[in-house]
Order: structure tokens, then C-alpha cells, then sequence
């Protein structure tokens, strides 16, 4: 079984229920590396500019169009 | 850039900082009464390349009731200079126009026992003197087991209806009736996406996130400037009036507790109907510096291949409805990202008079960019102030 393979088997079983992460076990989910809403409205600038400069989209809340810079 | 809009710019950004401040002394006191909490949020954006240039503030606010109703909005200004590498492939010309954008969203969440689900809806209007775009949304998140577990589910639609205004000339076609396509120029196009998304804690230390979002665009997909050299003379690009889009992402997110480090996985791999095939993955490493100040290396790659219709130049003749294009963002090229973000908590401010500013931070950010393409290297920078409450 190849490395990927093995990656989303792992993903699979935690989807079944394996791991519970209890919230008084969460800080490190808090710490400033680990907090991705935090990056939501600067990320919403960024998804801006490779939306018009960049064949691909989405990913990023966008679907492509929006504004006159395409 | 005129020196005009640069400082109603400047003004609106001050304006911007102001009120963040004066809403979270205001909301600070309903937070105190144990009635709302919520995040006040000013941006201010800058991006440069050979060709544009865009300055852009903006001031975000979100809202939380203990009952579990959210509401929030933004509002954001673009000026954006542009040259003649957005215009056209030969006309050397320069504009500079305004954006205006807002926003409004509300939701509520349901308390099901051992789930949440959150219901949302949203609606956004963007406006230029050639462009308005007007798109809302329905979206849905399950939480299951404490949150361990996020299913989203969300479907967006989007109108923009497109004219042209008089750029010196770029883009701009005379008429036998001695009017120009500026006068009667008037073309719109639909969109609908639908997205999914699971989000999964693996460990007090870890998460990953799996999303996949479908896109349809229908109607008028081309610049309303842009031309292109077919058989040496120039004619405006034509694109095809339908779009199917399919992007997926997937990203990591690892913290190791001894050293205060975060490490993010992310790739994004995306096809559609035009055949451009595009991956991107991405690199980014947190590190705390100290109590207050973390620092942010972030790497992104992105490769694309060309649109089915691209060309530089065609040099065949080709029918009028022919659909040709000289847009570099449709061409075979591929871009680097570099870039440092340093996020500063103002947790230092607690119990002075700036009490009220104890859990705000403010983020810089620097980011290169080295492309392979015609619109060249470019620069993203953004300054961030961040202000929760409650």
C-alpha cells in the first residue's frame, strides 16, 4: 500500500469515530499557527488577486467572477 | 495613481481603524452585560505588479447573540491602476477606477443534542463604473461529537452584468453610426457553485480539512477590453458562453506544544471544461516568537496548463464566433509565492487604559510573487487589526 493510500485509510478511520479530541484537550487548537478562521478576511484579499491573475479558482470561498478584473 | 483617490484612500482606511476602535468601546460594554460578543476587523491591502496596482481598506464585523444568532458584514474599496498588459496586447494605455463592496450575512445554529447544525445565508454586492456583480448564498454546517467533526454543505449563485466605459480608447471600437460599443455595450453572465467540505480534529495536535467545490459559469466570460492579434489585426477576445469548474483542496494542520511551531499541508488540484489543469500546494510554517508574537513562512506553488483557446498570436484566420485569446492567466505558466507575516497580540495592553484592546493583535504581511506569465512578478502586502469582544 502506497504512502497516500496509507494517509487516507487513516483519515478514513478517524471519519469512523476512532479519535474524540475533547474540548478541554483542544489549547493547542487555539494557538495562533492552529486558528485558520484568523486568516479568513486576509485570505479573502489574497484569494482576490490569484482569482484574476490565475486560470484555477475555488478553494477559498470564491467561485470565480465577482468583479471587472478577470 | 492620481493623487485624488489615494488620499480619499488613506481617508477611508483611517476611517476604517476609527470605527473598529469606536465599535469595540461600544460593543465592549454590551459584551459586559453578557448580551453579544462578536470580531471587529479593519484590512488594509495593497498589490502591485508592471501592470496594476490596487490599494484596498476595508472593515469586517460579525455579531453573536447568546441565543446563538450571527449576523456580520463588510464593506471594502478597490482602487485599482491598470496598464495596458490588462487591456489589451498592444494599446499602451493607463486607467484608474474605484470598487465598491459590501456584504451582509446572518445564520443561526440549533442546538440538536449531540450535534449542532448552523444554518447561513449571505448576500454581496460589488459595483464599478463598468461592472456590477450581485451573488448570495445557502450554507449549512454540521457538528458532530463535540465538534471533532464539521461536515459543511453550501450553494451559491452570481449575476454580473457587464458594460464598458471610455479607457482612452483601449478596447473601445467606433460604430458606422459614430458612436463607440461603449454606448450599447451591455453583457452579463450567471453563476452556481455548490461546495462540500469535511473538517476532522486527529488529535489534540492535529486537523485536516477535505473540500471540493463545483463551478458553473453561463454567459459573457471574456474582458470587455482585452483584444487579440488574429492574422496580425486586432479583435476583441471571445470565450466560451459555458464553464464547468472542479477544484479540491485538502490541507494538515500539525502543532508541536515544545517548540510552539504549526505546520500546514495544503494542495489544491482544479480542471475545467476550458482543459486548463491547475495544482498548488502550499507550505506554511508558525512559529511563536514569544507570548505575543508569532511569525508566518508561507511557500505557495501554482502551475497551470493553457486554456484549449489560447493563443499569443493566431496566425491562421479564424471565424468572427471563433473563440481566441490572448489572456496570460489562460496560457501554460506556473508561479512562486514567498512570504512573512508577523501577527502581534496586544495582550500587553491588559489592564492599562488600552484595557479594551487586551485580546486585538495586528498582522503584517510581505508576499512576492515570481511568475512565468506576462503579467510578471508581483508584490501582496497586507496590515490587519483585529478586535474581538464579548
Amino acid at each position: 500500500m502506497g504512502p497516500f493510500r496509507r494517509i487516507g485509510a487513516a483519515l478514513l478511520l478517524c471519519a469512523a469515530g476512532c479519535v474524540h479530541v475533547a474540548p478541554y484537550e483542544r489549547e493547542a487548537l487555539t494557538r495562533p499557527g492552529m486558528d485558520s478562521e484568523r486568516e479568513t478576511n486576509e485570505t479573502h484579499f489574497r484569494a482576490h488577486v490569484h482569482d484574476s491573475r490565475e486560470g484555477a479558482t475555488g478553494g477559498h470561498g470564491s467561485t470565480g467572477g465577482g468583479c471587472g478584473c478577470n | 495613481m492620481s493623487s485624488i483617490p489615494r488620499t480619499t484612500l488613506a481617508f477611508a482606511f483611517a476611517l476604517s481603524v476609527l470605527a473598529t476602535l469606536g465599535t469595540t468601546r461600544t460593543a465592549h460594554a454590551d459584551g459586559a452585560s453578557g448580551t453579544w460578543s462578536g470580531l471587529a476587523e479593519a484590512r488594509g491591502n495593497y498589490y502591485w505588479e508592471r501592470s496594476t496596482r490596487v490599494v484596498s481598506p476595508g472593515l469586517e464585523l460579525s455579531l453573536e447573540s447568546p441565543t446563538g444568532v450571527r449576523v456580520g458584514g463588510h464593506y471594502a474599496v478597490d482602487s485599482i491602476t491598470s496598464a495596458s498588459q490588462a487591456t489589451g496586447v498592444v494599446e499602451d494605455v493607463s486607467f484608474t477606477e474605484v470598487r465598491h463592496e459590501g456584504s451582509l450575512r446572518g445564520g443561526y445554529e440549533f442546538d440538536l443534542g449531540d450535534a449542532k447544525l448552523a444554518l447561513n445565508a449571505d448576500f454581496r454586492v460589488s459595483r464599478e463604473p463598468d461592472y456590477v456583480s450581485l451573488g448570495g448564498g445557502l450554507s449549512a454546517a454540521i457538528s458532530l461529537d463535540d465538534r471533532s467533526t464539521v461536515l459543511r454543505f453550501g450553494v451559491h449563485v452570481l449575476r454580473d452584468s457587464i458594460s464598458q466605459v471610455l479607457r482612452d480608447g483601449a478596447g473601445v471600437r467606433p460604430l458606422p453610426d459614430g458612436t463607440t460599443t461603449a454606448d450599447v455595450f451591455d453583457e452579463a453572465f450567471s453563476a452556481l457553485a455548490f461546495d462540500v467540505a469535511w473538517e476532522q480534529l486527529l488529535a489534540p495536535w492535529a486537523f485536516f480539512q477535505l473540500s471540493y467545490q463545483y463551478g458553473y459559469l453561463d454567459g459573457y466570460l471574456a474582458n470587455a477590453y482585452r483584444m487579440v492579434a488574429v492574422v496580425g489585426s486586432l479583435r476583441p477576445e471571445n470565450h466560451p458562453d459555458t464553464r464547468h469548474r472542479h477544484t479540491a483542496t485538502g490541507r494538515l494542520a500539525l502543532h508541536a506544544n515544545r517548540t510552539g511551531s504549526s505546520l500546514h499541508l495544503i494542495y489544491r488540484a482544479y480542471i475545467d471544461s476550458w482543459d486548463i489543469g491547475a495544482i498548488t500546494p502550499e507550505v506554511r510554517i508558525y512559529q511563536e516568537l514569544s507570548r505575543n508574537v508569532t511569525l508566518r513562512v508561507r511557500w505557495r506553488h501554482y502551475r497551470q496548463t493553457r486554456s484549449f483557446f489560447y493563443q499569443d498570436q493566431y496566425a491562421d484566420e479564424l471565424p468572427e464566433d471563433a473563440p481566441v485569446t490572448a489572456d496570460p492567466k489562460m496560457s501554460t505558466f506556473h508561479s512562486n509565492l514567498l512570504g512573512f507575516q508577523l501577527l502581534v497580540g496586544l495582550g500587553f495592553l491588559e489592564e492599562s487604559k488600552l484595557d479594551f484592546l487586551g485580546r486585538a493583535s495586528i498582522d503584517l504581511t510581505f508576499e512576492y510573487i515570481w511568475n512565468t506569465n506576462r503579467f510578471g512578478n508581483g508584490v501582496i502586502s497586507q496590515l490587519g487589526l483585529r478586535v474581538p469582544f464579548g
